[in-house]
Parts: C-alpha cells; sequence; structure tokens
C-alpha cells in the first residue's frame, strides 16, 4: 500500500512536483490525525486559489479509505522512514486532486508570499469578501473559525519546513524541487491573530446549558408518547431511539463519542472495579483521549430503555452494528449516522417542548454544559452528607476532593490535582466508579423529583387546616357544654339551697315526715349536682385532649406551610412563580371576616370556559360523579358548595381543591374573591 | 378588516339578540376542543388525535399536570392564548370577538365559511 499510484494526478504539475505535494500531504495526513485539519486546509487554500469545493469531511475520508486513524498512521510510520509518501488512494480521500495544483502554489511562493496570500484572504473571508471584494456567499467568517483556518494554515506551513530539514538526509533520496528551499522557520512570519485579521468575535453562546426543565420535559414527553402508543410504527420507533438519545446526552458523553457507540457498547451487566454489577456504556471515543476507552455506568432505567429500544429493532443480537438507527441507514454511505444526524434529532426533540419564545436550537454539546452544571450541585449536597462515609469505606473507592472532581469523570475531563492521584481517584478504576456514581446522581436531577421545581404543598396545607379548623370548633362547642353544664349545676345549687333555707326556717312547725321528706330531697339534689359535676369533669378532660390535639394540629399546618413538593415540569416558570404566592388564596380566614364565597356565575366565570352555569348546578348535586372540580364528603355531597339565604349556590373558596386547578383559574378565583370583598367593604 | 357585528341570520322574524361586550374578567380563558376545531379549521377529531398523540399545543393542565377537565371527564380545553398565537391576524380578531363576547360562534362560523368561499 505504501507505494504511490502514479495514476490520476494532475496534469499541470510536473513529476517532481506532484511527487513534493504527494510528500507533503503524506505528511499532513499521518502527523495531524482527527482535527480536522485537512477539510480546513481544503477550505482555506481552495478560497484562496478559487478552486470551488465541495471538500470531504473527515468521517467521508476515512471511509473511503476504509481504515481508521490508527492504521493510517502505522502506514505513515512506515512509509516515512523509508521516504516515501503514502499511497495516493489515501492523501486523495483527505485532499481531493483537485487542490494539489493550488497546494504546490502555495509552496512555489514560498513561506512569505504565501502566508501573505491567506492572510489576505482570511481578512477578507473576515470582513464577509471573497478575495475579489464580492459578498461571500455565506457571510463573514468569525474570529473563532478565522483561528482555527490560520492555525491549520501554520500546520500546513510547519510540514513544509520539516519536510525541507528531512530532505538534507541523503540516505532518504527525497529530492526535493528548489521551491522548497525557501521554506525555512526563519522565514516564516509570525501567525496574525484572527483580532489582527479584522475578524469579529461572535457571540458564543450556543452551548450554554439547556435549562434542566426543558431536558426533562423531553424526555416525559417522548416516555408519554411510547407509553401511549405501544402499537410499532415509524414514529414509535423515532421516539423510543431520542428517549435513549436525549437520556444519554443529559449524562454529558460529547456527540462525537455518543455517535462512535456499537450495540456490544452496550452491557446490561458490567462488573465495575469496586465489584459493583450494573449497566454501562462503553465509550470508546474520546476526545483528546486516543485509545483509550472507559466504561461509563447508566442508570438501571436508561438500561431499560435501551434494551427496549435495541428490541424494538432487533439489532440486540448484532453487536457491531452501528447503536444508533436512523430512516437513512440502508442507502447511506457511512457505516454509521454522523454526528450531524443525531444532533438535528436532538434539536427536534427539544424543540417539541421549547416555549415559543425560546428560539434557540439546543444542540447535544447544551446537555453536556447541562450535566457539568446539575453534576456540581448533586456532588456538592452528596459529598456534605457523605464524607465521613466515604472515608471508611471498604471497596477502596477513593474519597472526592471536592464536587468539581465528580464532574471531570462524568464528562471526562482532567483531573488536574496532585491530591486527586493521591484520594485514588485520578486512576482509570477511580474514573470508572466516580463516573458510574455521577451519572445515577446526575440522573436523579434529569428523571426523578429532585431536578422539579417545587411550590407549597396546597393540598397538604388545605387538609391541615381544615382538620384544624375542625379541631377549634370542637373545642369551642366542648367549652360551651361546660359553660352550659356549669349554669345548669349553678341553678341546681342555688335552688337546692333555697329549699334548704325555707326548711330550716321552719324546721320547728315540721313533723318528723316533712323532715325525713327535706332531707331525702336535699340528698337527691345534692345527687344531681354531684352527676352534672361528673359530666363538667368529663367534658374538661376531653378538652385538655383537644387543646393537645390543636397543640399538634398547628404543628401540622405550621409544617405542611414548609413543605414543598414537586410540580409538573409542563408548568412555565411564570405559572410556578405564581403558584408560588398563591399561598395568600388559601390563607385562613381571620374571625369576623366575611366568607370568601363566589356565586355559581362567578365560578364559571373564574372557569373561563367548558361549563355553562346549568351544566355546574348539576354537577354541584349530591351524588353526581364528580372528579375534579370538588372534595366529596362522606355522603358524596361536593365540598364547598352551600346554598346561600336566597336559595342561591355558592361557593366556598376555602374548601376547594385548587391544587387540581389551572393556574389561570386559581388567579381569576382570587381576583374574584377580592372584588367580592371590596363591595361588601 | 372583520365584520364583528352580529347579524339576525336568514329569520327575519326572530328578534335580533343583542350581545353586549363581556366584562374583562369574564373574558375567556379556554375554549373546548370543538370551539378550538372552529378558528383552527380542522376536524373535531382530527383535534381528539391530537390531544391523543400530545401533539397539541396549548392543552390545559392542572396544577399537578393532568389534564385540566372542569366537568371530571367529557370536555378538553385548550388555552385561548395559546391557541390565539397559532392563527393568522384576521383569524387572531376573530377569536378575540368571540372571547370578548362581542360575536356568537354561529356568526364566527358563518364569518369563516364566507371567507373560505371568497377565496374559492
Amino acid at each position: 500500500m505504501t507505494t504511490a499510484d502514479e495514476g490520476g494526478c494532475p496534469a499541470e504539475l510536473t513529476p517532481a512536483a506532484r511527487r513534493a505535494v504527494r510528500l507533503l500531504l503524506s505528511r499532513m495526513v499521518g502527523e495531524v490525525k482527527g482535527r480536522h485539519v485537512a477539510p480546513q486546509i481544503c477550505r482555506l487554500v481552495g478560497e484562496a486559489f478559487a478552486v470551488p469545493g465541495p471538500w470531504p469531511d473527515e468521517e467521508y475520508s476515512l471511509h473511503a479509505c476504509g481504515c481508521e486513524w490508527d492504521e493510517i498512521a502505522a502506514r505513515w510510520s512506515v512509509a516515512s522512514g523509508a521516504g516515501k509518501p503514502l499511497a495516493d488512494e489515501i492523501t486523495s480521500a483527505f485532499f481531493p486532486r483537485k487542490i494539489w495544483p493550488a497546494l504546490w502554489k502555495v509552496v512555489s511562493l514560498g513561506p512569505v508570499a504565501a502566508t501573505r496570500r491567506i492572510e489576505a484572504t482570511l481578512q477578507a473571508a473576515g470582513h464577509g469578501l471573497t478575495l475579489e471584494g464580492d459578498l461571500r456567499s455565506n457571510g463573514p467568517l468569525s474570529a473563532v473559525t478565522v483561528d482555527g483556518l490560520s492555525a491549520s494554515f501554520g500546520r500546513l506551513a510547519r510540514a513544509a519546513i520539516e519536510l525541507r530539514k528531512e530532505s538534507l538526509d541523503p540516505s532518504l533520496a527525497l529530492d526535493l524541487p528548489a521551491e522548497f528551499g525557501a521554506w525555512t522557520q526563519d522565514a516564516l512570519p509570525m501567525r496574525r491573530t484572527a483580532f489582527e485579521l479584522g475578524a469579529r468575535q461572535w457571540r458564543r453562546n450556543n452551548t450554554k446549558a439547556v435549562r434542566l426543565r426543558l431536558t426533562r420535559l423531553t424526555l416525559q414527553v417522548l416516555n408519554g408518547h411510547i407509553e401511549r402508543n405501544g402499537r410499532p410504527s415509524y414514529r414509535l420507533g423515532l421516539h423510543l431511539r431520542n428517549r435513549v438519545l436525549i437520556g444519554i446526552l443529559a449524562l454529558g458523553p460529547r456527540i462525537g463519542t455518543v455517535v462512535a457507540l456499537d450495540v456490544r457498547d452496550y452491557d446490561a451487566a458490567h462488573e465495575f472495579p469496586d465489584g459493583v454489577v450494573g449497566p454501562a456504556l462503553h465509550f470508546r471515543k474520546l476526545k483528546g483521549l486516543p485509545g483509550i476507552a472507559r466504561w461509563r455506568g447508566i442508570p438501571p432505567l436508561l438500561a431499560l430503555w435501551i434494551a427496549e429500544y435495541h428490541e424494538y429493532y432487533g439489532i440486540a443480537s448484532l453487536p457491531t452494528a452501528p447503536f444508533w438507527v436512523t430512516k437513512r441507514a440502508d442507502g447511506r454511505q457511512l457505516a454509521r449516522p454522523t454526528a450531524a444526524t443525531l444532533t438535528a434529532a436532538a434539536i427536534a426533540a427539544v424543540g417539541r417542548v421549547q416555549p415559543p419564545d425560546d428560539r434557540r436550537l439546543y444542540r447535544p454539546h447544551s446537555h453536556r454544559h447541562l450535566a457539568e452544571q446539575v453534576c456540581f450541585d448533586a456532588a456538592l449536597d452528596y459529598l456534605t452528607e457523605n464524607r465521613r462515609r466515604l472515608l471508611h469505606d471498604e471497596n477502596g473507592r477513593g474519597l472526592p476532593a471536592n464536587p468539581q472532581v465528580l464532574c471531570d469523570c462524568l464528562l471526562d475531563h482532567a483531573l488536574h490535582d496532585i491530591s486527586d492521584r493521591y484520594k485514588d481517584i485520578n486512576n482509570e478504576d477511580g474514573r470508572e466508579i466516580w463516573g458510574r456514581f455521577a451519572a445515577n446522581l446526575v440522573w436523579d436531577y434529569v428523571w426523578g423529583e429532585k431536578g422539579a421545581r417545587t411550590i407549597p404543598d396546597l393540598a397538604r396545607i388545605r387538609a391541615s387546616r381544615a382538620a384544624l379548623e375542625g379541631l377549634l370548633a370542637d373545642e369551642a362547642s366542648a367549652r360551651a357544654r361546660i359553660h352550659e353544664r356549669e349554669a345548669h349545676r349553678d341553678c341546681a345549687q342555688a335552688a337546692a339551697d333555697a329549699r334548704l333555707q325555707g326548711v330550716l326556717e321552719r324546721l320547728d312547725v315540721l313533723d318528723e315526715h316533712a323532715k325525713w321528706h327535706a332531707h331525702f330531697e336535699q340528698l337527691s339534689a345534692m345527687r344531681q349536682i354531684a352527676a352534672v359535676d361528673k359530666e363538667i369533669n368529663a367534658e374538661a378532660l376531653r378538652l385538655v385532649e383537644l387543646t393537645r390535639e390543636i397543640v399538634v394540629g398547628a404543628r401540622a399546618v405550621e409544617e405542611a406551610h414548609l413543605r414543598r413538593v414537586a410540580v409538573s415540569d409542563a408548568l412555565s416558570d411564570d405559572e410556578v412563580v405564581e403558584l408560588d404566592g398563591i399561598i395568600s388564596v388559601i390563607a385562613p380566614t381571620r374571625e369576623g371576616a366575611p366568607r370568601r364565597q363566589v356565586s355559581v356565575r362567578q365560578f364559571v366565570t373564574a372557569l373561563g370556559g367548558g361549563l355553562t352555569e346549568a351544566q355546574l348546578h348539576q354537577l354541584a348535586r349530591p351524588g353526581s360523579k364528580f372528579e375534579h372540580l370538588f372534595d366529596r364528603g362522606a355522603d358524596q355531597s361536593p365540598r364547598g358548595v352551600t346554598v346561600g339565604k336566597d336559595g342561591e349556590l355558592m361557593i366556598d373558596l376555602d374548601k376547594l381543591p385548587i391544587e387540581r386547578y389551572h393556574p389561570a383559574v386559581v388567579r381569576r378565583l382570587h381576583t374574584e374573591v377580592l372584588a367580592v370583598s371590596k363591595q361588601t367593604r | 378588516m372583520v365584520n364583528t357585528t352580529v347579524q339576525s341570520g336568514q329569520d327575519e322574524a326572530r328578534p335580533r339578540r343583542r350581545r353586549s361586550p363581556r366584562k374583562a374578567s369574564q373574558e375567556r380563558l379556554f375554549c373546548t376542543l370543538r370551539e378550538a376545531s372552529v378558528f383552527l379549521e380542522l376536524s373535531f377529531d382530527a383535534l381528539k388525535q391530537r390531544v391523543k398523540r400530545g401533539t397539541l399545543v396549548g392543552v390545559a393542565r392542572a396544577i399537578d399536570g393532568s389534564l385540566w377537565r372542569p366537568d371530571g371527564g367529557a370536555h378538553v380545553l385548550v388555552e385561548a392564548d395559546a391557541l390565539r398565537r397559532q392563527l393568522s391576524d384576521e383569524r387572531q380578531q376573530l377569536l378575540d370577538a368571540w372571547r370578548t363576547g362581542r360575536v356568537s360562534l354561529t356568526a364566527v362560523k358563518r364569518q369563516i365559511k364566507a371567507e373560505v368561499d371568497d377565496n374559492g
């Protein structure tokens, strides 16, 4: 393969020049693997010398060669040792032959003139112009793009310089043309930055994190679709795939890593270094870590989703099949979908749940940003709670110095601190263990209740308040009963005293029989009074019990006020803020304040559609089937519906289950009540 | 410009029913699927399918995330504001007129039918 194929070269190059270009390009291809240098050089030189594209992306080039970067590097090491170029199929896969004459022109211009030409091109492109002064069809290039292109040209220049140096070794017999003589390190002008070339920095926030709520909602919506529509269809397959895609992206891998997955890279029972067995994905292509592959633990639910997805497409038993199934898989040149395909899928999946005023396209890298942020927050909480336990951990998992360590393990970033090595995190075992751990922490936020926004627990507040009100009413009635019994006893006492007084005054004139009669009457009166006393005592004991219950009930109300519950991700932020403040709507009525009631008409208005007054009257009858608007009492009558003085139905706001209402309805009811109370004032 | 005055219809003998605009607080927040189908010019069944598939924008949900159906199950409601965002300018005017009680749904239907007929 290392012998050059002479056929098919552009005619305008002399054989010597052709050989030199091949040597130069072989060096570029063999030494600069990845990083899209070849397409960038093609693009830049093409623009500078008016050679029209399109230029192949590296994925397509590799596909055309039929090999991977490692194999190309191995071939280059063999060829360069003998001073030979790579095979033409390989170099021309990355640098199409139509660009070769332009590349030779670059070499023959020499370093100074070539740099000037390239910089002039970049300068024009930074201002949105071509070298001829026409407007570029795609607009100006940003400073970042210009910097990247300029760096790629730097690599080309350095390759030319290195080639000339190598030609000094007579044993290689490179026989370079005289044009290479000018390419020395001294002669190469210093690279100018993009800003010096006049390019503008663009606002870069296209990878800013997607909001946690959107990721959660996306997963919930996809999951909802799948659960509702179990029937096999094209769409169901798409949802299954996208659910897995967003689920994996939420754990923070780069899209390049995700695209490179095969079916065999999913292991439902991977054994981690700490002995834990669980589902994991094998990330084989990590940016900046050639040759390193890592197992990343995933949550069991995501594993289940992956299994469902593979089973649906019947690829579970094809270990070498690509992980991602796409519509055009059959007609595609490449073995696997490109990052662009999955990026489009991820953008579309989130786009379905985006609010209309949010026009951003959430690319996969936005999910990575989110993973870092969520992971930091989750790890902070976890480490605060479990630091002590980790020190005595039997599995030797090491001790993360700070939450950032978990984020770096999750995102495969470098751990810079020497202390991480001594805390046994910065080795492949530690990364695997803590990567799995971080993934599970993040998943709790992405899928579980931890990541949901919270509002006060309206149902609980309402229930505890109702219970307390009931107890207070019981207490009041118990006190009233005691007062009544006391009055009764006082009456009986006074009557008995008066009778005794009468008897004492007439004692001399009374006969024996009458005296005994008066004696027994007095005794019976005393017994009655004692019985009433006993009743009062019993009531008093009950009152003590009630007071105790009231203390407990009041504490329950306080606790209910402090408790917050997760709210549905479908609600917008404004609605959640509103609900947070809505606690005032169900504040307890003060003593003497008018009851917060609205008429049926006002209630129907507040509902804002869907129900007529007549329908509501029908629904408010005892025994009608009611699910949504009212709680039902033991006798099946709707709670909170009372008959007013003139026979009109009134709705008592304090007894409505407003946590089941639409936020806009709650707001309307609130304003109705305010309007009513103003009128009554 | 949309004609928002109410016509009495074919039957001249029937007394002309006058509508007074509702108070701002009485403006409709929600419409039923059947009402929404008039403005969206889609069949009721098509909208029901969309609700089932979860692709209808603006379906009203209660605080706990469930579908907001005040009558306990029969009606699915659509938020009028969300519906409004999906309509053309002319339809938005019609919707507003209907929400504030200035025109009846029948008048809206008639208006839309006339427009469709005019456009062939």
